[in-house]
């Protein structure tokens, strides 16, 4: 295969074909070929059964130009040799492909399809149609595939709605904590963002996911593409609202600051006050206990731990206590202490650290302590 | 000039006879098409190459009629002469 047949090899397998010495079949193609040169050059055509036959022809002269001087030259006639395979030839070394035959294509086919496949194997329009028919139905394949991620990514989320609701919603008026009230005040915000996000998803979720089913036979090119585009439209959807979920507690949290540091004296009030109510409420409502719980708990300088919106623990206490160093990321912190990098949230929550991606070096971060929260 | 005319010309040159040479022909011959067959090409110094090509399918059209045809692909043998040999046939 592929392979340069020289003159020596030739006639070595032709010596072991006729069994003579290998000089002698060296020689004697020497002649054969001789022979041919001798007689086609001095003007015949030379025919070998088996092989095909050298003709001569005769080119006329013609004028040219000279591509490096841009002269006009005229190229003198001559005759140059052409060699046509004898049939038989012919027929043997297109064996591979002698099953193929000329097919007239029929108006409208599209030829693009074809042109596209360099294969000489796949002839027939039909078989290339399929192929790219089963090309599209894998790109629907990996692109439904993709989903379960972001759909993994945006589980938490319906727990953002139930979460901060209850908490406003057992009686505001008895428990006038800042907290609640400041809380509800700048989630709102934020808040709407990722339910009206979300909610596209498990309404267009189930869209794409019949429609392969149904329609991979009778899909269009429009159509598989309107497909692709929409499952790509989702992925792209549900990576926003995840990156919005990352950067939604420091959000979250700063703004708390800020809303904290206003309303300082009046949480202090609120705060007093609230001992005072609650007798009337608990027996009332017990549920305050438990979504209210991460209230009750300060930290050292009298405030409380940060509310971590949508987790699933809620923050107890300082653990210990890092120096960020070179190299050092939170996501990897919280792999460390945690065994999970998604508990970074907590750390940024709980250090108020306002950019996760940019801790500054030597900065002493808390490892918060946590406790699960009851199920709701 | 034929087959025939080939071999005897070559008897007359070698000395050998017709019978002998018509046989090497022919063995010659089919030495070259199981070369060729197998994709392999034969070069002889002095004369030229032979090789096996891939034409790719393509589409004719009908001048007359507009039809468009699609031609499969195939293997063709092709024949280079050596510079030598299109020198001598050149004039």
């Amino acid at each position: 295969m592929g392979s340069k047949i020289t003159l020596s090899q030739l006639a070595k397998l032709l010596a072991q074909k006729k069994n003579i010495s290998q000089r002698k079949a060296e020689a004697f193609l020497r002649d054969f070929f001789e022979a041919i040169i001798r007689n086609v050059s001095s003007g015949q055509s030379v025919k070998i059964t088996g092989l095909g036959s050298f003709r001569l022809i005769e080119v006329q002269e013609r004028e040219s130009v000279n591509v490096s001087t841009g002269e006009r030259i005229v190229i003198p006639g001559h005759t140059k040799l052409s060699f046509s395979p004898d049939g038989s030839l012919r027929d043997t070394i297109n064996k591979p492909f002698a099953d193929f035959q000329t097919v007239v294509i029929n108006e409208g086919t599209s030829l693009e399809d074809m042109e596209r496949i360099d294969q000489p194997e796949d002839v027939l329009p039909s078989d290339a149609e399929d192929e790219t028919e089963d090309g599209t139905e894998g790109d629907d394949a990996e692109t439904i595939y993709l989903d379960p991620e972001p759909e993994a990514d945006t589980e938490p989320e319906p727990e953002l709605e139930p979460d901060p609701i209850p908490e406003p919603e057992p009686e505001p008026e008895s428990e006038p904590e800042p907290e609640p009230e400041s809380e509800p005040e700048q989630e709102p915000e934020p808040e709407p963002e990722p339910v009206t996000e979300a909610e596209p998803e498990p309404t267009s979720e189930p869209e794409p996911l019949p429609q392969p089913v149904v329609k991979i036979r009778a899909m269009t090119g429009a159509e598989t593409c309107a497909l692709t585009l929409g499952v790509l439209l989702l992925c792209v959807l549900s990576y926003f609202v995840g990156y919005y979920r990352l950067l939604c507690p420091a959000l979250c949290h700063s703004e708390q600051q800020e809303a904290r540091t206003e309303d300082a004296p009046s949480a202090a009030r609120g705060k007093r006050t609230a001992p005072t109510f609650v007798p009337d409420t608990v027996p009332a409502v017990p549920k305050v206990e438990e979504s209210g719980a991460p209230r009750p708990l300060l930290d050292e300088n009298g405030e409380p731990f940060a509310v971590v919106p949508g987790g699933k623990y809620r923050i107890v206490g300082t653990r210990k206590t890092h120096v960020m160093r070179r190299g050092d990321y939170l996501t990897r912190i919280a792999l460390r202490e945690y065994g999970d990098k998604e508990f970074a949230r907590y750390i940024v929550a709980h250090n108020g650290i306002k950019d996760p991606d940019n801790v500054p070096l030597g900065k002493e971060i808390r490892i918060p302590e946590l406790e699960e929260l009851p199920a709701e | 000039m034929n087959n025939k005319e080939l071999v005897s010309d070559i008897a007359n040159h070698t000395g050998m006879t017709v019978k002998e040479v018509t046989g090497l022909v022919s063995a010659t011959v089919s030495a070259i098409t199981t070369e060729l067959a197998d994709e392999n090409s034969v070069s002889i110094l002095g004369f030229g190459t032979f090789e096996v090509r891939k034409k790719l399918e393509r589409v004719l059209i009908n001048p007359t009629t507009k039809q468009r045809m699609l031609v499969p692909p195939k293997m063709v043998v092709s024949f280079k002469p050596n510079t030598s040999f299109r020198l001598k046939v050149k004039n």
